[in-house]
């Protein structure tokens, strides 16, 4: 067996989706419904436009500063203090959002499937899996990845191939009732949910990296294709008022899978492919904050941390998902802000001063 | 309660186990850099035992991006 240190692009595809998909599934559709009403498989469409901006934005990045991770790119424009400082919000992002997940999953997994489990049961587990992954590190995450990704998509395809008798085409009139803007709203917050920017903290590690900016691209356009079915199906099947309604609609719409009387009670389905998808997201999360707190202090050694940083997001999941209403409403009011702020501001900010530099350095160059 | 313990214990073991081989290794600074992020998860794990009312990141988050979330669609 070969000693492998880098990522193939396929592996960077199969992290890319992964991570895109992730929560997603389960939630995105609910709140799309709720902004653009029958509209929100456009703004599903618009949000896959805005991802691949997005990751367009973050090539640029790669492209300025190549063989750098996210965090190295921050010290190489900003400069040592405030890169750093940069980080340090980064990290504390990542660490929300990381406990905001696993709340998330816990809340699925004890009010849907297994309702008698303590939550911190669950949270703990799944935990337990990100942290083994941690200490292993995110070749044999790419790996893992590369074994489940034929189950999830064999999966997806036996729920859309199962669903797709319910579907009353009806259900998806009118089209833009109420105009362009509520589909460009939905479509902006969804697209704040795919925290494509992690990739950049791994992309270094690709063999290959123009086969390796394509299947980033590649990723997040399926892993976007992906949620965009979901929610048509959710439309065309639950109707307007029952995915708005659902705080799980992807999970509602599989409890609908009934083929001849038979082939039925198969939401495992969905709750499979999310887990499997909800996994790499996590520990992908998990890896890039071990990466950034390398960067930032100078660390020798990465896995003294892991167990703190696993307590540290257990914790924050206990704060944060406190109930659905309170999240839900940070989530609508406040979330979309701050996750804008370091999905696209700063990057943006990052690459165009990035660009200056560049452009500045080698034009002194030249001249002298 | 039994949940916080267990985290309780987890720290004390992590501390224990890597403290030693950090010391080993003779990495200074990821000694420090350890004892402040083991600090800051005990901290954590304090202020949710104590069940600190301010103790909400998503509220510290919401306070910081008022100003923000006012210009969003």
């Amino acid at each position: 067996m070969t000693n492998q240190k880098e990522l193939s692009p396929r592996q960077l595809f199969i992290l890319t989706f992964s991570l895109t998909v992730g929560t997603s599934i389960l939630v995105t559709p609910a709140g799309m419904a709720q902004a653009a009403r029958e509209d929100a498989w456009l703004g599903s469409l618009v949000s896959l436009v805005i991802n691949i901006i997005m990751a367009v934005i973050y090539l640029l990045m790669i492209r300025l500063y190549p063989g750098k991770t996210l965090f190295e790119i921050h010290e190489a424009v900003l400069g040592k203090i405030a890169g750093k400082v940069l980080n340090l919000l980064y990290l504390f992002y990542f660490l929300i959002l990381t406990g905001t997940l696993l709340g998330n999953l816990g809340f699925f997994i004890s009010s849907e499937i297994m309702p008698e489990t303590p939550i911190e049961a669950v949270q703990g587990l799944f935990l337990l899996s990100a942290v083994i992954c941690a200490r292993l590190g995110v070749i044999i995450l790419a790996r893992v990845g590369e074994l489940m990704f034929p189950f999830i998509l064999i999966l997806f395809l036996v729920l859309v191939l199962a669903l797709s008798p319910q579907i009353e085409w009806t259900y998806i009139l009118p089209v833009m009732e109420e105009g362009l803007m509520p589909i460009l709203k939905a479509g902006f917050h969804a697209s704040m949910f795919q925290e494509l920017i992690v990739m950049v903290v791994f992309f270094s590690l690709v063999n290959g990296q123009g086969e390796g900016k394509k299947a980033l691209i590649k990723g997040s356009v399926a892993g976007g294709a992906v949620l965009t079915v979901i929610v048509i199906l959710s439309i065309l099947i639950l109707g307007i008022e029952q995915t708005e309604n659902s705080t799980f609609p992807a999970f509602a719409l599989a409890k609908t899978i009934n083929v001849g009387n038979f082939f039925q009670r198969v939401e495992g389905i969905l709750i499979t492919m999310w887990v499997m998808t909800f996994f790499v997201k996590i520990s992908l999360l998990f890896l890039a904050m071990l990466q950034g707190l390398q960067t930032v202090f100078g660390l020798q050694l990465q896995t003294p941390f892991i167990y703190p940083l696993a307590v540290m997001f257990i914790i924050v999941s206990w704060n944060t998902y406190i109930n659905t209403i309170y999240v839900a409403d940070i989530i609508q009011n406040s979330w979309v802000g701050y996750a804008m702020l370091h999905l696209l501001a700063i990057p943006l900010l990052i690459v165009c001063i990035g660009y200056f530099k560049t452009k500045w350095l080698s034009s002194k160059a030249s001249a002298s | 309660m039994i949940w916080n313990v267990v985290l309780l214990v987890v720290l004390v073991i992590c501390l224990i186990v890597e403290v030693r081989r950090i010391i080993q290794q003779k990495f200074k600074r990821d000694l420090i850099v350890f004892i402040a992020v083991w600090g800051l998860a005990v901290v954590c794990l304090t202020a949710h035992m104590l069940e600190l009312p301010g103790f909400k990141p998503l509220d510290w988050i919401a306070a910081v991006t008022q100003p923000i979330n006012k210009l969003m669609p």
